[in-house]
């Protein structure tokens, strides 16, 4: 049994945030992630993942997020457990009314979970 | 590290599974059962790092898994876990060397997220074999001295091993068990009690035994009566920690560790 956690990931490409902590950065691709503030993603399913964006040549960037969670976390945990990953996009100006997701980003995200859909 | 622990226990237990966490489940049945089942619980993984972002000189910038104390992490050999093997690196935070820096920058403690990896190769090396999710870990030698064993991650590969030997020693005395014994082998303890749960889901047991490291806090500058347990008096039986309290009637009973 494999769980996938679909959300926003956090896009700081912005000004005023060093690189190392943009999280994802707009038009890389689909963020895959790694480890968030409630969930470590399967390490078997996150290489798998990202074989098979890398076969299909869908843009795909791995992402670590240090604090929020998604609905992943509670899969993973629930009864005895389910293999769990997250995918999502990086979203710029979270929790306002100007969040904005690139759109390259957009369409590699649902290329990416039809193709695992199939896949997994 | 599961691989060691599956080494070590072959032909201990009557089944062994990995569950859907990557924990363990070793189980021994009882021939005549006169209770649910004893469920021993020790973690393998230990803190450490993922790689969250590889710079444009080459340097790993980090998020870490588990609860590091900055204070510790200064000049630190460390090894990056990567697909095409492992990496030697130092770990070191952001900022200016002991000669040009004022009292008062050497005075602040960076945050963890402060600290970089230097892997001592060129950029595009590095970019060739780091990707951002891959492990860090800590890279220091184990030392036997005369009274203590001294190392990384005795929190709680000492578990493991402290279950591993108990279960070794009454191998011949399987018979008389009155329940089965359930031992996990838990995975991302340090980052909440993770794989504990599912394998607690998995099992139903009725005694629960938690086996993890406890403070030795004897040491200077910490109070007698913040010392929690003392080197040499004995095994550390839990009787309150900041997530369980030993109760008399149901449900989890003992934490043991030392």
């Amino acid at each position: 049994m494999a769980a996938i956690g679909l959300d926003v990931n956090l896009a700081c490409d912005t000004p005023g945030v060093p690189d190392s902590q943009r999280v994802t950065k707009h038009g890389l691709g689909a963020a895959v992630m790694v480890q968030d503030g409630s969930m470590i993603s399967d390490y078997g399913l996150l290489t798998e993942v990202c074989a098979i964006a890398k076969r299909k040549k869908i843009p795909h960037q791995r992402a670590i997020l240090p604090r929020g969670g998604q609905d992943g976390a509670a899969i993973q945990r629930s009864g005895k457990g389910s293999r769990c990953i997250a995918i999502g996009a990086g979203t710029r100006y979270i929790h306002t009314v100007t969040e904005s997701i690139n759109k390259k980003d957009l369409k590699a995200a649902i290329d990416l979970l039809a193709e695992c859909l199939v896949t997994l | 590290m599961r691989a060691l622990v599956q080494k070590e226990t072959k032909g201990l237990f009557d089944s062994v599974t990995v569950d859907p966490m990557g924990s363990l489940l070793c189980t021994i049945k009882a021939r005549k059962r006169s209770g649910g089942p004893i469920l021993v619980a020790a973690h393998m993984d230990e803190i450490g790092f993922y790689v969250r972002h590889v710079d444009e000189q080459g340097f790993l910038w980090l998020n870490p898994a588990g609860g590091f104390d900055a204070r510790n992490l200064f000049s630190r050999r460390v090894l990056v876990i990567t697909e095409k093997g492992d990496l030697k690196g130092v770990l070191n935070p952001g900022g200016k060397p002991i000669h040009i820096s004022s009292e008062a920058e050497r005075s602040k403690v960076p945050g963890t997220e402060e600290f970089f990896i230097d892997l001592g190769r060129e950029v595009g090396d590095v970019k060739s074999r780091v990707q951002v999710g891959d492990y860090v870990v800590m890279d220091e030698p184990f030392l036997d001295l005369p009274t203590a064993v001294i190392s990384k991650a005795l929190d709680n590969r000492f578990a493991c091993f402290m279950a591993i030997e108990a279960i070794r020693a009454i191998a011949k005395r399987r018979g008389q068990l009155s329940r089965d014994v359930v031992v996990a082998f838990t995975t991302q303890e340090e980052v909440g009690l993770r794989g504990a749960m599912t394998a607690a889901n998995a099992v139903g047991a009725e005694i629960g035994i938690g086996l993890d490291v406890n403070l030795a806090c004897d040491t200077p500058g910490v109070p007698d009566s913040q010392r929690v347990t003392k080197h040499g008096l004995g095994a550390a039986v839990m009787v309150q920690d900041g997530s369980n309290r030993a109760g008399r009637e149901s449900g989890v009973r003992y934490t043991w560790g030392t």
